[in-house]
């Protein structure tokens, strides 16, 4: 499905192999979905479009849903972040190392701007309960 | 010893799927009405979880992921969705019932009245999802609820004539004076009891939070093949236990008390501790199956860290989504809703729901650039796909005869 043509960049099928597949950051750690495509259209007609970012989260996703059900996801999504027009999370594409049944990103999931939801659970709520850093034995 | 032990997660899953709140009164309830007449319900239900179980903790320990993120890749973001919507929906519905169910069970050894004990049951779920492991969790109530065995025990010591009951359960009939669309309706909640999607989002995401691999495909036989096949032998007796002892007499089992005594009558005090302990064993694993399930199909769609391997903190979304789950379920559940009422729906709803879970699985059971050399067989094909048409018939025939017997009243 996907080959590798030298000086272009891999091809691949970005419906197919990127969207829905989980992100996986250098830690081992799970850092979101992809939830949308960023591409850049170039000015060559001939030219395919390139890959230059992966969207993850509640914004990317409601996006891409669309409809009605997109359309309640965006506005929950707009109440609970705090910046009201800011663009959906993104992973740009540089820091891909590996496009299989997972997507693995090469930064640590506390540095991604794709866990801002997951990092404000853990420090408003779930750090306030007693044992929140302490793995079951 | 490890080894023995390594069946728990299968056995687990089986008594929260098999052997929860809901099940035990079902399944007495439908003993007491139709005698063994719809045993055949529970087995095709057992062979139906078997075969889905398999499949899924087999995808699970080649790919190391759990179903319902590879349904969110199979079926994308919207179809995705409206499946987790539902779901959810059956998992938390189920979830409420479990809590007050572990309440009721402990008000039939207290006498106190189980509202007060709805709180306490539901902190105690959330308490052992926050700080302990998940092996420890899986053994313990894993054999916990072995106590259940006790079921069968009194069938034996109850000394029915064995022909009859085999009879009987061979040749189902319609009982004189019962319409076809409730006994129908019944044969659907036995099977659905059977094959929960939970279950699979349990048994699965076990499988990933305990590290399976490829080596470890005989454990995952193992455990589908012991574990679920228990499950069904503990439904069975409970049918069978109040067949001999309500049915001649024309008796409903409508509660919890109820469900124990036939054993009580076969075993006496000694019988209806063993069973209490299994009720609580049961409902209590039920309910941890249920909450963590809630928040595994929602980190698992998201993309969210889920699972106890890490702390806590380290998945903040994941143990939020079970705290809220579990928290739900004790306001709802004082409500004084009726828990009994809650799963028969939560379970019937389930067999609607359950196709749109099980195909992608069958998908990607089949597919060599995730699979490898594990790809399902032609045997397990065959079954596989005979299992998707009678999934497909019952969903469709859910509904309208939910609607049409008033719920099997």
């Amino acid at each position: 499905m996907s080959a590798t043509v030298p000086g272009e960049g891999r091809r691949i099928w970005a419906v197919l192999e990127l969207l829905d597949r989980q992100l996986i950051a250098r830690d081992g750690r799970l850092a979101g979905k992809v939830d949308d495509v960023e591409f850049d259209l170039s000015d060559d007609p001939d030219a395919l479009p390139h890959v230059t970012g992966l969207l993850s989260g509640m914004g990317a996703l409601a996006n891409h849903i669309g409809g009605s059900i997109g359309h309640a996801l965006a506005a929950a999504e707009r109440r609970l972040s705090a910046d009201r027009d800011r663009h959906p999370s993104r992973v740009d594409i540089a820091l891909v190392t590996d496009i299989a049944s997972g997507i693995e990103v090469d930064a640590d999931r506390d540095d991604l701007d794709t866990c801002r939801a997951e990092h404000w659970t853990r420090d408003v709520i779930i750090d306030k309960i007693p044992g929140a850093g302490h793995v079951a034995q | 010893m490890k080894k023995l032990l390594g069946v728990t997660l299968g056995i687990l899953t089986a008594m929260g799927g098999f052997v929860d709140i809901g099940d035990l009164v079902a399944n007495s309830a439908t003993g007491a009405r139709y005698g063994m007449s719809l045993a055949w319900a529970v087995v095709l239900g057992v062979v139906g979880i078997v075969v889905y179980a398999e499949m899924s903790g087999r995808v699970a320990s080649v790919t190391k992921r759990a179903t319902f993120d590879l349904v969110r890749e199979r079926l994308g973001a919207r179809a995705g969705l409206l499946n987790l919507g539902a779901s959810f929906f059956i998992t938390m519905l189920t979830l409420i019932a479990e809590v007050a169910g572990v309440a009721l069970s402990v008000q039939l050894v207290t006498d106190v009245n189980y509202l007060l004990w709805i709180p306490l049951a539901g902190f105690a779920v959330w308490l052992v999802i926050w700080r302990v492991k998940f092996e420890t969790l899986e053994t313990t109530f894993g054999l916990l609820g072995l106590a259940m065995i006790v079921v069968v025990v009194a069938v034996v010591q109850l000394d029915p004539s064995w022909t009859q009951l085999w009879h009987h359960a061979t040749h189902p009939s319609v009982p004189s004076g019962e319409g076809h669309p409730t006994y129908f309706y019944y044969a659907i909640a036995l099977f659905g009891a059977a094959m929960t999607p939970y279950e699979v989002f349990f048994f699965s995401s076990g499988a990933v939070e305990e590290k399976w691999t490829r080596s470890d495909l005989m454990l995952n036989k193992a455990n589908v093949y012991l574990g679920f096949p228990l499950g069904g032998l503990l439904s069975l007796g409970l049918m069978a236990s109040a067949a001999l002892v309500f049915h001649p007499l024309g008796v409903g089992v409508e509660n919890l008390s109820q469900v124990a005594l036939p054993t009580s009558v076969a075993l006496g005090k000694i019988g209806l501790a063993f069973i209490i302990v299994g009720f609580v064993a049961c409902t209590f694993g039920a309910a941890l199956e249920t909450a963590l399930s809630c928040g595994y199909t929602m980190s698992q769609y998201f993309g969210w860290q889920w699972g106890k391997l890490v702390a806590p903190r380290d998945a903040s979304r994941f143990h939020l989504v079970a705290l809220l789950s579990v928290f739900v379920a004790i306001v709802v559940g004082l409500t004084a809703i009726d828990p009994i009422k809650v799963t028969e729906y939560s379970i019937v709803l389930s067999a609607a729901a359950l196709p749109l879970t099980y195909f992608p699985i069958l998908v990607i059971a089949n597919d060599r650039t995730y699979m490898g050399e594990e790809v399902n067989g032609p045997v397990q094909n065959t079954i596989a796909s005979i299992y998707m048409v009678i999934l497909t018939v019952v969903a469709l025939a859910t509904v309208p005869l939910m609607i049409a017997t008033k719920a099997g009243s």
